[in-house]
């Protein structure tokens, strides 16, 4: 008859037992966007103050909202596709999606800065434009290092230029989202970020965000993702082994890129390569266990993989995604062309099967099948 | 003098002096700590002996409170400090942030639909759940939601959820000084924790329940809707009441509650009503039937098939998943195990825990057993300060009448004083 607090392990201590304590966390930050009582510190979630299920509250959400939230935890992937790419999947590697196309911004200002073909870039100028979002939450290099990667909220073009353009860390952007709602009060959001960073977008619609449907909309852009890197490891391993000797340090490289199993550090005159086995004791813990490399629950997935140089692959996946697309397509942002959909149906198998522990193995496997198969895949 | 009052405690006590005075032509500052006003009153289904739906009759008179031009409402209040003397009482009272604006909130609960936390509901005893932003009560005065922050994880979602823009999260606590001619002091009581009588099982046992958590499974706005069931949804069919739990008992309070023996027969009587083919007894010490129409009540409850055995239990314990509750009857010299699927407690009254506190901050006495101290046996609404009146149960146990006679008399003893000033004020005019 008297309400009590259930004896199943909830909220932040069944996070840190399933989650945080088994090398899971993806360092995403959806535990901490809506809850203050958490905080990403280092890159991992932690309590800064008491959970409110240790101070007579009974229940927070569903398990608790951090946990509800979190991007590693069991996911009813049936639904959310139901949901919110409006079917189920039938392809087991891609995801449900509507269209794969190769494409390439028409801007030439949005060309100058982006990674490849500046897809995710001209999508969110485009939003902004057309006032279909009036913020963006994506990922832009610290003010101090220019690669240490920080969750960012920009509503105008100008910001957008600043961001553009790929950083290899992990970054918890999905905090910016919980700033954005929370705080700027935005209602028509983007949220630009990898599979992990998709899956807590969906998870949060799912949960908190259920309850305001009606009053904050999201689009999740994904981009592809195989694994990531922890940014003090990648800093210290290309500070001192790249750029050992050349007087330069990560904050004097321009651009980033992986490319056939290499790491591209450009700099004005030169180019860096690093093969990737080198960078693979800097691969978070979490991305072992990830089977997702297209960012299959994202609205539209952008990656590199499947065009060639200067172009991005696009993968449509629900009606609100293609529509942009087409939009884009018709009015010109868009140029396309047919894509390699083989190499990416590959990289997502691989990405799925891929033994666990043995990650220098796959590396190497992947710098394999990507070398072997496509000469311009960038 | 302030032709002004202030009313400490909006229970039906602080209810009826504020009305009273504010009737008679005086502003009246009406604190009230919790976010509503409505006291204990607000809980109880029935009232005796006439079984009166007890919201019917409470609610209109907390609404009059919220739309009367000559009261002040503070809910979410305390008085901190009273200087001065009769006539003029500086007095600071302190407004703990409910995160809410008063004058926007227009209760419409939205913020309250979307708020994740979940807590167990006081209004309800722990038998239902409110949320971490809530209304004490469906019929909460002033109708205005409270963020409870400790149990709030700042999700911010009832912000965005709040069309009119009422939520306030960085509201501050905040100090208002008042100066008064009159106090009436009405701080109410607490029950007796049935945790402290080992021997009923309250806490250990699910069905032993006590008094007001059975008015609130009794009330149609209860966890229960109404109905009085166990859990998974059974309806008891043996029923034992326990009285004087906490009372006239030594080791507790040596006092009469003056509430318990009344209170059982109505909750008696409710079970009967509600469950006909029930078995239901009330172990009793004596019963003090002493209100108008209340021997009338009890003989009508013992009519009802109602059985009275003498003497309070010993011990109760569990057999066979059926609570058995064994005693004497002091009656016929017998001792009896009796079994029960619920039994409820009729847990006594004690003073607030904070009333030395509270006297010592308004400079009057507590008695031997933590009530506050009347001027003389005769004079049970005066205090040994001059302009300072008592009403209701922080002066010593009452039932709902007594307490609504002696607040109306407090509000008279207030008035008059209030009304000098008035007086000389003419004079000089003249």
């Amino acid at each position: 008859m008297r309400v009590e607090k259930s004896h199943a392990l909830q909220g932040f201590e069944l996070l840190k037992k399933e989650i945080i304590d088994t090398g899971l966390c993806t360092g995403c930050g959806a535990c901490a966007a809506f809850c203050g009582r958490i905080e990403m510190i280092n890159g991992r979630p932690e309590l800064v103050k008491p959970c409110i299920l240790e101070m007579g509250s009974i229940r927070c959400g569903d398990q608790g909202t951090c946990y509800d939230h979190c991007s590693a935890r069991f996911l009813p992937t049936d639904e959310i596709e139901e949901e919110f790419l409006g079917m189920v999947r039938e392809d087991e590697d891609l995801g449900v999606y509507r269209r794969i196309i190769s494409a390439r911004s028409t801007n030439e200002e949005i060309l100058k800065v982006c990674q490849d073909g500046g897809v995710v870039t001209a999508l969110l100028a485009y939003g902004f434009e057309k006032g279909i979002f009036d913020g963006a939450v994506v990922t832009r290099g610290s003010e101090k290092e220019k690669w240490r990667p920080e969750p960012a909220l920009i509503t105008s073009f100008d910001e957008l230029m600043n961001s553009a353009g790929t950083i290899y860390a992990v970054s918890p952007n999905i905090e910016a989202l919980g700033k954005a709602i929370k705080e700027t009060r935005l209602s028509r959001i983007a949220v630009v970020g990898t599979p992990c960073h998709t899956t807590a977008v969906r998870n949060i619609q799912s949960h908190l965000l259920r309850n305001i449907a009606d009053l904050v909309e999201i689009t999740s852009i994904g981009v592809f993702c195989m694994e990531n890197f922890e940014y003090g490891c990648i800093r210290s391993y290309i500070d001192n082994k790249v750029l050992k000797d050349t007087g330069l340090t990560f904050d004097d490289v321009d651009k980033t890129a992986i490319m056939k199993g290499m790491f591209f550090s450009y700099t004005k005159e030169d180019v860096y390569e690093t093969a990737l086995p080198g960078l693979h004791r800097c691969v978070r813990d979490s991305c072992d266990a990830c089977t997702d490399f297209s960012a299959e629950l994202a609205d539209i997935s952008v990656g590199s993989v499947g065009s060639k140089a200067g172009w991005s692959t696009v993968i449509t996946r629900s009606e609100k995604g293609d529509a942009l697309i087409q939009a884009m397509i018709d009015e010109d942002y868009l140029d396309t062309e047919e894509p390699n959909v083989k190499i990416v149906r590959r990289l997502a198998k691989m990405k799925f099967e891929k033994p666990v522990n043995l990650i220098d193995e796959y590396a190497k496997e992947m710098a394999k099948a990507m070398g072997l198969d496509v000469d311009e895949t960038s | 003098m302030i032709p002004n009052a202030l009313v400490i405690g909006g229970g039906i006590a602080g209810i009826q002096a504020s009305l009273d005075i504010a009737d008679a032509g005086f502003k009246v500052y009406l604190v009230e700590e919790t976010p509503s006003i409505g006291g204990h009153m607000s809980q109880l289904d029935k009232t005796f002996p006439t079984l009166d739906c007890s919201a019917c009759i409470l609610t209109p008179k907390m609404v009059d409170v919220g739309a009367h031009p000559n009261i002040e409402l503070l809910t979410y209040a305390e008085v901190v400090e009273v200087d001065g003397y009769v006539g003029k009482f500086q007095v600071r009272i302190k407004k703990k942030p409910r995160y809410v604006n008063e004058d926007k909130c227009t209760g419409c609960g939205a913020c309250v639909n979307v708020c994740p936390s979940i807590v167990p509901d006081e209004f309800n005893m722990g038998f239902g759940t409110r949320k971490a932003i809530y209304f004490k009560f469906p019929q909460a005065v002033p109708m205005v939601a409270t963020r409870d922050a400790d149990r709030c994880i700042e999700c911010k979602l009832c912000e965005r959820a709040c069309q009119v823009e009422a939520i306030d999260f960085d509201q501050k606590e905040e100090f208002l000084d008042v100066e008064v001619g009159a106090i009436v002091v009405a701080t109410g009581y607490e029950l007796f924790d049935a945790h402290r009588m080992p021997e009923y099982g309250y806490g250990v046992y699910d069905n032993v329940i006590t008094g007001i958590e059975f008015e609130r499974f009794c009330s149609p706005s209860g966890p229960t809707g109404g109905h009085v069931e166990l859990p998974g949804g059974v309806v008891p069919k043996k029923v034992v009441l326990i009285q004087c739990v906490g009372s006239r008992d030594k080791n507790h309070s040596p006092y009469c509650s003056r509430f318990c023996c009344m209170y059982t027969a109505k909750h008696a009587h409710l079970i009967r009503e509600k469950i006909p083919d029930s078995e239901v007894t009330i172990c009793y010490m004596d019963v003090r039937a002493f209100g108008k129409g209340y021997e009338e009540f009890y003989e009508r409850v013992q009519g009802e098939g109602v059985l009275y055995v003498r003497g309070n239990p010993s011990e109760l314990f569990q057999r066979d998943g059926m609570l058995i509750v064994r005693g004497e009857d002091t009656l016929t010299g017998e001792a009896y195990e009796k079994e029960a699927d619920l039994v409820i407690l009729a847990t006594g009254m004690r003073p607030r825990a904070d009333s030395k506190a509270v006297a010592e901050l308004l400079g009057i006495e507590v008695d031997e057993n933590g009530f506050f101290v009347e001027a003389d046996p005769q004079h049970s609404i005066d205090t040994p300060r001059e302009g300072v009146f008592l009403a209701g149960c922080c002066q010593s146990p009452k039932d709902i009448p007594d307490t609504v006679g002696q607040a109306s008399g407090a509000a008279a003893k207030a008035t008059i004083l209030l009304s000098k000033f008035r007086r000389v004020k003419e004079e000089v005019i003249a």
